[in-house]
């Protein structure tokens, strides 16, 4: 018998430029990954400044985060390495595809509900189908957004690889 | 790391690639001048570095050799691709790999018979 499963891993990033290395185990029933879906969480958006002026009592809160991305889609490249014949099987640009919406302050969004759909809650994969005859797949991910900011930005990128696996029926 | 071992790195790499021993091995020594950047075109080689130094840095496909970054939690002493080679140092710069260059499936034929 046949299933799909998935492994997801998280890479936290924190530093300009960072570049991070990784393993992702492959189960050991595992035939092929047939899938890739990347994304992302930037952490820094919701670094809001509260000023809280000496004649009021209520904090203002700014309408523009502080560390916002300011139009860089792109937050970095993500590359997966097999140790078998496949070697560096995949590829990509990690994009933020909600970067122009603020969806860390709520007051934003009061007529853009959550669904299936949006804010980023459900994805495509990627659709591949790659040997999977190996124990890890070896990945590495640089930093594009804080070099591109020239500052320190705090963000998750979420990798998930679908595997086909074969189970005992 | 030393020649002998590099040499053994590349000899299980090659064979977990699917090449056994259909492959070049060479030693390549560069010798850089000061603050030259060199890139070298690997596709479908695999290239092993022996010396370690904080005076050059190598990028590759997946990943770096840098004693200097501090934004890095790993480095590489494996390289493939586009291979680019920095000499930080006011001198000359000398640096050995061990690669690993695929041979054709001519050259391949010809050995079996």
């Amino acid at each position: 018998m046949r299933e799909e499963q998935a492994i997801v891993e998280v890479i936290p990033i924190s530093k300009q430029g960072e570049i991070r290395h990784f393993q992702v185990k492959v189960p050991m029933n595992a035939m092929e990954v047939i899938g890739i879906q990347t994304g992302v969480r930037i952490k820094s958006k919701a670094a809001l400044t509260v000023i809280v002026p000496r004649d009021r009592d209520v904090a203002i809160t700014p309408s523009v985060a502080v560390d916002s991305p300011g139009g860089i889609s792109v937050v970095g490249e993500l590359k997966l390495q097999s140790s078998e014949k496949p070697n560096v099987f995949y590829g990509t640009l990690v994009r933020d595809a909600f970067e122009e919406f603020d969806f860390s302050n709520p007051f934003a969004v009061p007529f853009f509900p959550e669904k299936d759909w949006t804010h980023g809650n459900k994805k495509e994969m990627e659709k591949l189908t790659i040997d999977a005859n190996t124990t890890v797949i070896s990945g590495v991910y640089k930093d594009n957004l804080g070099a591109a900011l020239k500052r320190d930005m705090v963000y998750e990128v979420f990798l998930a690889v679908w595997f086909k696996i074969e189970t005992k029926k | 790391m030393t020649i002998d071992s590099a040499i053994e790195i590349l000899r299980g790499r090659m064979d977990d690639l699917g090449y056994r021993k259909n492959y070049y091995p060479h030693i390549k020594h560069f010798v850089l001048q000061p603050g030259e950047l060199r890139e070298v075109n690997a596709f479908n080689q695999l290239w092993i570095l022996v010396d370690e130094s904080s005076d050059f840095s190598i990028s590759g496909e997946m990943g770096v050799y840098d004693l200097t970054l501090k934004n890095v939690n790993e480095l590489k002493y494996e390289f493939q691709g586009l291979i680019r080679i920095k000499n930080y140092a006011s001198g000359i710069t000398h640096l050995r790999f061990v690669a690993g260059i695929p041979k054709h499936k001519k050259q391949k034929q010809n050995e079996r018979k």
